[in-house]
């Protein structure tokens, strides 16, 4: 069933935190979990909650993710009436690209004054979830909010870095923001998910460009929490933020559990990505593997543990590859030693190298080195 | 718009001899080699030869066949001039025909071919695994000046009463066609695929004013009666894997071929992709107790026992303490503890009780195709009346 609501994703933030992995690309594009990209989530999300009407909003190096994407076929999202647009960079303000969301919405203006759909759903692309919009969407609606944000509930355990922190009152609504905090103890973490009626969102950005205001977060919700009606809704399934490379290191990894794996792609919906109509997987009589993600296209002569295999990666007899990430048709020859590895795309490791890692600082190669 | 070549791909067969496989499904729409259907490789062929009109002649349970082919988009087919049809046998104001035959479907369809007015027509079949280059034996076709041309592949002297058999002279011009001999004169055995000069074959498909009844088929009618009016019929031949999967037997050894990388057509010639609709899933997962070894895995799997000399297709369940060699478990099977499988073919979705055993790994002098057991949704379905646990089946005595 069709939702009233539009969706605008922007595939872009967090890149400078994570320059090595993103120079190449953009967040959006980023290869996860074997065989997906980070924007696969997002959008898989919006279109399995019933969205038609999705803009994805690009800013540098998007070639990999409009390559990506073609013509949303594989989202179900080439239509005739809405579908997939993706919007690369341009501003109408400044010269050059825009700078912050503030200016990037005020540049898709006429997207959204277009849009037939009263209601408006905003993502970035780097929380990995699997999400049913329809549930904070009516929730929204029965709050009789301005904007409704999505947060989650941040458990003892892994700390993290530049994270908003909502503090909720008991009626769900939001009375205080923190932003770009070090969280360690449980508390409310903001996901940069937000839902708003059209109309409330066209006059929030005409007033922000009217003010010079640069910053949705800092100078709207933040400083315009008495005029505003910030409803919260809790998402309660697997979540994970990608802030950083040890972050986008543990999301991976973290799919070694059945029950993430259970929660993100099995629950709702599935998650979509473009097909590449490569083989099956090939393991030789030589292969020993444990506890890792193998996807299509992967021939195996060695020892893989705790690992995952992107799309056609090759690995050599007598390698041993230990809790690495290994992206897409990279190759090892023989008597590798990998551990605590993320190598990019198109890596080729020649016979007996050796590169060790460890768990709060994997090495990372860059996409098509030959070492 | 004129094209000049199309192809018609016989995709009705009954396909009895792979049993209850088909009893469901059209032999096409078998799965094959871990996320294929038999039709994926013929109608990759042709995409990948650069022929991007087809039409598939359905006729025996083609529900899921219509299903998985649907606008043939994973092919690259779905296009607005061209692309794949669909064409099942249909009712007219006189009578209704069923098709009689593979000349008699071709004949059937002309109406659908002549929109396309191609100065060549293609004639494929559904149920081989090989990839080759049409547009290299229709390029063949034109330099010959042929009214038809016949692929053929060299077996082996043992197989060949099995096959139709094409005695040719130095050039490759036929002279004699003779339909599974006993004592065959060469080993050139016709791959069921044709190229027809159009105009040729519509004068011998009987369609204008001959006996209609007696041009149902091309190897028995078609191709003798050209031969015996003097037309030109040359031979192509063929060099490299094929594959006919038509019995049981064969579509285990042709799926066994795969998982030795030097006898494997799927890992070698990779740029000639074989296309397929796929799957939603995500990568499979092997488990600490898990071991995979001599085996293809498709996306979607969760694998926690042994697995030796196996194909397994995309969403299958292994659970812990199982040992299954030398089988091939259909999309969606789910294997429980402590089962024990051999030389098997698990159907689609079939779901083994605990602690089964199946097949049978001890007879090593009989080849070991004799000793397939067929495990389908129909005897998961009888078994289970009576008693989840210790689901047992020997295989026959091999003949």
């Amino acid at each position: 069933m069709d939702i009233n609501a539009a969706g605008i994703i922007f595939s872009n933030m967090h890149d400078e935190e994570m320059h090595e992995i993103t120079n190449c690309r953009t967040m959006g594009a980023l290869p996860f979990g074997g065989r997906y990209r980070l924007v696969d989530f997002a959008l898989s999300n919006m279109r399995n909650s019933g969205l038609t009407s999705v803009g994805i909003v690009a800013k540098s190096n998007y070639q990999s993710l409009l390559e990506h994407l073609g013509s949303g076929k594989e989202w179900d999202l080439s239509r005739k009436r809405d579908g997939l647009f993706i919007f690369p960079p341009f501003s109408r303000l400044a010269s050059g690209i825009y700078k912050n969301k503030i200016e990037a919405l005020h540049g898709i203006l006429s997207y959204i004054k277009k849009s037939k759909y009263d209601y408006i759903l905003i993502t970035d692309c780097d929380v990995i979830c699997n999400l049913d919009w329809k549930a904070p969407l009516s929730y929204h609606i029965s709050k009789k909010a301005d904007v409704t944000v999505i947060y989650f509930k941040k458990q003892p355990g892994n700390e993290k870095r530049s994270e908003t922190v909502y503090t909720i009152s008991k009626d769900g609504f939001v009375s205080d923001i923190l932003i770009k905090q070090k969280v360690e103890e449980p508390c409310f973490i903001g996901t940069n998910m937000w839902i708003m009626e059209k109309n409330t969102l066209i006059n929030m950005i005409n007033d922000a460009v009217a003010h010079n205001l640069e910053d949705i977060e800092r100078d709207i919700f933040q400083k315009r929490l008495n005029q505003f009606k910030i409803a919260a809704w809790e998402y309660k399934g697997y979540i994970n933020k990608i802030n950083s490379i040890l972050d986008y290191y543990q999301a991976n990894i973290d799919l070694l559990s059945p029950k993430v794996r259970k929660e993100l792609f099995y629950k709702n919906a599935p998650i979509y990505t473009k097909v590449l109509d490569v083989v099956p997987a090939k393991y030789a009589d030589t292969a020993t593997v444990s506890n890792s993600l193998i996807s299509d296209g992967c021939i195996i002569e060695g020892q893989v543990e705790n690992s995952i295999l992107f799309r056609g990666v090759h690995i050599g007899k007598g390698s041993a590859i230990k809790n690495s990430i290994i992206m897409k048709d990279s190759k090892t020859g023989n008597n590798v030693k990998l551990d605590y590895v993320i190598a990019d795309k198109e890596v080729i490791f020649r016979d007996e190298r050796i590169m060790v890692g460890c768990d709060t600082r994997p090495i990372y190669i860059g996409k098509g080195s030959t070492l | 718009m004129q094209k000049e070549c199309i192809a018609m791909l016989l995709a009705g067969g009954e396909g009895s001899r792979l049993g209850n496989l088909t009893k469901d499904r059209a032999k096409p729409a078998v799965p094959f080699g871990g996320k294929y259907r038999i039709i994926d490789f013929p109608l990759s062929n042709c995409v990948n030869s650069r022929i991007d009109t087809v039409g598939v002649l359905t006729q025996y349970q083609p529900l899921e066949l219509n299903d998985y082919i649907g606008n043939g988009q994973p092919w690259d087919l779905d296009r607005n001039d061209g692309g794949v049809h669909i064409l099942p046998p249909y009712q007219k104001r006189e009578t209704s025909d069923w098709y009689k035959g593979t000349a008699n479907a071709i004949k059937q369809n002309i109406p659908f071919i002549r929109q396309y007015n191609p100065t060549y027509l293609l004639i494929l079949s559904g149920d081989h695994i090989y990839k080759m280059d049409y547009s290299k034996m229709l390029e063949y076709h034109k330099k010959k000046k042929a009214d038809c041309t016949i692929a053929v592949i060299n077996v082996p002297l043992s197989e060949a009463s099995r096959f139709g058999i094409l005695n040719t002279d130095e050039d490759g011009k036929i002279y004699e066609f003779e339909e599974k001999p006993q004592k065959p004169k060469s080993t050139n055995a016709s791959m069921g695929i044709y190229v027809f000069t159009f105009d040729k074959l519509l004068t011998y498909l009987g369609c204008e004013g001959e006996d209609t009844n007696s041009a149902n088929d091309f190897g028995k009618h078609i191709i003798p009666r050209m031969l015996s009016k003097g037309e030109t019929i040359y031979a192509y031949s063929f060099e490299g894997y094929w594959k006919d999967v038509g019995t049981i037997e064969s579509l285990w050894e042709s799926n066994m071929d795969l998982i030795h990388l030097d006898s494997n057509i799927l890992y070698t010639n990779t740029d000639w992709k074989i296309y397929a609709r796929s799957p939603i899933l995500p990568p499979h997962y092997i488990s600490p107790t898990a071991s995979v070894k001599n085996c293809i895995v498709s996306e979607g799997c969760y694998i926690e026992g042994t697995l030796e000399d196996c194909v397994i297709f995309h969403g299958v369940t292994v659970e812990e303490n199982t040992l299954i060699t030398n089988s091939i478990l259909f999309p969606g099977s789910h294997i429980k503890k402590g089962s024990c499988i051999h030389y098997a073919v698990i159907d689609e979705n079939t779901a083994i009780a605990e602690n089964s055993f199946i097949g049978s790994s001890a007879n090593k002098t009989v080849l070991p195709s004799k000793n397939l057991v067929v495990i389908s949704k129909d005897n998961y379905m009888e078994q289970s009346k009576y008693s989840m646990e210790n689901f047992i089946i020997e295989a026959a005595e091999a003949k």
